[in-house]
């Protein structure tokens, strides 16, 4: 299970499409605290965060969702290129928005690969 | 008169007398001779001559009587009969008759004689007598005039104190003719003064020789006058007879005498005075002679030396003292100031610094020293004053300190001041403001503000009102027009800013004008640098922000697009949707490259340049290798730089970016060179840092253009930000680049040199 939080919903769903394509199971959030209380209470693997949020940015989410449960995997999604290194330090994986799509589910293969929960279909 | 008479009778009766005894005595000596001798005489013989005699010496008559005493005697006892009257003899009787008749002719002939001897004598006596008066006229004509010249009054005064002479002086100093005082009574003609003048008088007429002043008051409107009176008393057997008065006229030597003692006084006085002030005064006298022994020294002098009662040019001086020019060299005692005097010299305002010898003290003097001459140019004197102006000497260096602290000051400051009086004529201009106008301070002191200080408003070319009468017409500081241009002497227009005060001296009245101004095209560059990185800032946020916010979407339709290629077997609609693809990778990059252009600031770190080229380097490897590039590396700089890497490293990745486009496949070389370098310009010390390539140039039109934003030469591949974005870095290090580039085949190459100063090298 992923989930994905992003303030932006229309890309949101289309990520949400694209990870579907590959045989994963997506969970959304718009919002760092929904996706914090979506993560409480689902089996989520991985969390695909978006940085630049309202209320609560990528980083406190990061934070927020390391606490909960450390070892689960964060890819930061973000279009931002300077992103503190605290922030940076707290994810496991980082990709530039906007960059081909094929990039970034290869990036997240990678970061489940050592899961095996997940086999993509 | 009785006397007289009596004399007279006595005179005659003696006379009678001598002519009878004469006779007597004739008669006798006769017989007596006769007697002696035993001759008989002649009868007559001794007779005649008696009778002579007495004719002659007494006179007719005695004669007379001699001859009758002699007849008788003869007749009687010489003539026979002797004893008696009778006369035998004729011839007897006749000798007698004839001595009688002899004796009366001898008689009268002798009184003729006598009575014309007695005329004569008379006549004598007369003559002598007229002559004496004669002379005596003279005298006394003599005596008026010299006593009338005299200019002393003398008169003389007989017993009744009557005025028997009285001279021209006296009669003037009277103010009366002679007449009216000959013949009067002094107590009469001298009444105002008798009392001064009688009891004196007295006293003379005693026999007293008297002197005394006699003062006579003047009339109103006239001063007194004062008379030295002498009387001397004139004796003769009898005692004294008369008073000869000596007056002279002491009013003339009185007064002069008056003025002489008021003189005398005020000399005196003076000279208390000099002397006063000579002790008093604060600088110290010494006059010596012209060996150099002492004369006087004043009281302030004497300080300098005490205990020493008379000192001595040069012994005491080298004694007591020595002596500095202001230079600090000694100055040789023959050299001081009174030894020139001494000399002949005269020395003004000579400064000396001296040193006591017994007590160290130091103090530096004003000398002042003259030698003095007597009237046939011999040196007599010499004398020296000083004064100690060692206070003056250390306010004058405080002065001079002040002034110069305030002339640094106002050299220093990087504005430019010009001051001016109150009619606009130029006093001072410092460094600054010689420069940009052009003039130097000796050329513009006195000159019209207007003639040095020649501004312009930048735009219309009209002269704006003079600062100066701006400032006193207002009364207050006052800024002056915007866009001002100083036109310097030499033609060339520097914009400036400026501001005018007014100079207030304590009684608040304006005295002049103050102008501070400063070359702005500095700060109009830099103004339009701010302007320009603000643009590109405010352009790069925004940039940034819309770069954002189109990620987005951009990941959206990317996602699309790929999830369109996978889902479908359209060979058509997946090549649409590849190209697609494509189109959208573009505008990412360009987005991505305008993200980079806005960073969130982040603190600088110590950077190696080696490890930023080896990055890129890396970064660029697959280009490089398959273009078969050679890279040649030389980095020389010991020190990292204070920097943020990403910025270094987008910097070096545009450069060799252009450079690995510009060598293209052609078996090109690109030099990375780094080293410590100097900016002359601005006197700064940093790194240089040089991409070269040796691809095929940049053409000269293009050379200017090719920082400029979205220029590109890539054709479709470039972003034409690359270079934009790099210059905006280096300018945020207040660094440098340079660009040379040639594009003449087989020598073709463009090389940027990049300069980062020291602010952004880390000293450790």
């Amino acid at each position: 299970m992923i989930l994905c939080i992003d303030d932006e919903p229309k890309g949101l769903q289309i990520r949400r499409l694209l990870l579907e394509h590959q045989g994963y199971s997506v969970l959304t959030a718009t919002s760092g605290r929904e996706g914090l209380a979506l993560f409480a209470s689902h089996p989520v693997v991985a969390v695909v965060l978006d940085y630049r949020m309202p209320e609560m940015d990528g980083g406190q989410v990061a934070a927020e969702l390391r606490r909960l449960k450390p070892d689960v995997k964060i890819l930061l999604l973000s279009a931002y290129l300077d992103l503190p290194p605290e922030v940076l330090k707290l994810v496991d994986q980082r990709v530039v928005k906007g960059t081909s799509p094929t990039a970034f589910v290869t990036a997240l293969q990678q970061l489940l690969c050592s899961c095996q929960n997940m086999v993509p279909s | 008169m009785a006397e007289s008479k009596l004399k007279a009778l006595n005179l005659s009766l003696s006379r009678y007398v001598f002519a009878a005894a004469g006779s007597v005595v004739a008669f006798f000596v006769r017989e007596l001779v006769q007697l002696h001798s035993g001759h008989q005489l002649p009868p007559y013989v001794t007779f005649y001559p008696a009778v002579i005699l007495a004719a002659l010496y007494a006179g007719f008559g005695p004669a007379l009587l001699a001859t009758a005493i002699s007849a008788v005697l003869a007749g009687y006892w010489i003539l026979e009969p002797i004893g008696q009257w009778a006369i035998a003899d004729p011839g007897d009787a006749l000798g007698l008759a004839l001595f009688v008749c002899m004796g009366v002719v001898v008689g009268l002939a002798a009184e003729r004689h006598r009575r014309a001897q007695r005329r004569l004598a008379e006549y004598e006596k007369q003559l002598a007598l007229q002559k004496s008066e004669e002379a005596l006229r003279e005298n006394e004509a003599v005596l008026q005039t010299v006593t009338d010249h005299a200019r002393v009054g003398l008169v003389m005064l007989d017993r009744n104190r009557r005025y028997v002479f009285a001279n021209q002086a006296y009669c003037e100093v009277l103010g009366l003719p002679t007449t009216d005082i000959v013949g009067q009574r002094a107590p009469d003609v001298m009444a105002h003064v008798y009392d001064q003048i009688g009891p004196r008088l007295d006293r003379a007429f005693a026999g007293e020789r008297v002197n005394h002043e006699l003062a006579i008051p003047g009339l109103p409107g006239a001063a007194d006058r004062f008379y030295a009176v002498t009387y001397e008393p004139r004796r003769d057997s009898g005692g004294v007879i008369g008073v000869i008065v000596v007056v002279v006229d002491l009013t003339e030597r009185k007064r002069a005498e008056d003025e002489l003692k008021t003189a005398k006084q005020h000399a005196e006085d003076t000279a208390i005075q000099v002397r006063s002030i000579i002790e008093n005064m604060a600088e110290r006298l010494y006059v010596c002679d012209s060996k150099g022994n002492l004369i006087l020294m004043n009281e302030a002098f004497r300080r300098t030396y005490p205990g020493v009662p008379a000192p001595k040019f040069p012994e005491s001086f080298a004694e007591y003292w020595e002596a500095f020019d202001l230079a600090g060299n000694p100055v040789p005692v023959e050299d001081w100031p009174i030894g020139l005097a001494l000399r002949g010299q005269k020395v003004r305002n000579a400064e000396f610094r001296t040193r006591s010898k017994r007590t160290g003290e130091e103090m530096i003097s004003s000398y002042n020293a003259a030698p003095v001459f007597d009237a046939q140019g011999k040196l007599v004197m010499a004398l020296f004053t000083t004064q100690d102006i060692s206070a003056r000497k250390q306010a004058e260096a405080a002065l001079r300190a002040s002034e110069e602290r305030w002339a640094t000051t106002l050299r220093s400051i990087g504005d430019a001041v010009i001051s001016t009086c109150a009619l606009g004529k130029i006093i001072f201009m410092n460094d600054v403001a010689q420069k940009l106008t052009g003039w130097t301070l000796e050329e513009a002191e006195g000159k019209d503000l207007s003639t040095v200080f020649n501004i312009v408003q930048e735009v219309t070319r009209i002269k704006p009102e003079d600062p100066v009468s701006k400032v006193i017409r207002l009364g207050k500081v006052v800024g002056l027009a915007n866009h001002t241009a100083l036109i310097n002497r030499d033609g060339t227009e520097i914009p400036i800013e400026d501001s005018g005060a007014p100079i207030r001296n304590h009684k608040g009245e304006i005295e002049g004008v103050v102008l501070v101004f400063h070359d702005v095209s500095e700060q109009r560059k830099m103004e339009q640098a701010v302007r320009t990185s603000d643009r590109l800032a405010t352009t790069g946020r925004l940039a940034a922000t819309i770069a954002h916010e189109i990620h987005n979407p951009l990941d959206a339709v990317g996602n699309l697009l790929y999830l369109v290629q996978q889902n479908t077997k359209d060979e058509q609609i997946r090549q649409f949707a590849s190209l697609a693809s494509e189109e959208l990778s573009r505008v990412t990059q360009m987005t991505q490259q305008m993200l980079t252009f806005q960073r969130e600031s982040a603190k600088p770190v110590p950077v190696q340049i080696e490890e930023i080229f080896d990055n890129v380097v890396a970064l660029y490897q697959r280009k490089i290798e398959s273009g078969a590039i050679q890279i040649e590396k030389q980095i020389e700089v010991p020190h990292p730089l204070l920097a943020q890497p990403g910025e270094l490293r987008q910097v070096v990745a545009n450069l060799l970016g252009n450079a690995i486009e510009a060598v293209g496949r052609d078996h090109g070389r690109i030099w990375l060179r780094a080293h410590v370098a100097r900016d002359w310009r601005r006197g700064r010390s940093g790194v240089r840092v040089i991409i070269a390539d040796n691809g095929r140039g940049i053409p000269a039109g293009l050379r200017e253009k090719i920082f400029d934003p979205f220029f590109t030469t890539k054709g479709e591949s470039g972003t034409g930000l690359g270079l934009w974005i790099t210059s905006d870095i280096i300018r945020k290090y207040d660094g440098t680049i340079r660009l040379r580039s040639a594009t003449r085949a087989g020598r073709s190459g463009t090389c940027f040199s990049i300069f980062l100063p020291n602010s952004a090298v880390v000293n450790d």
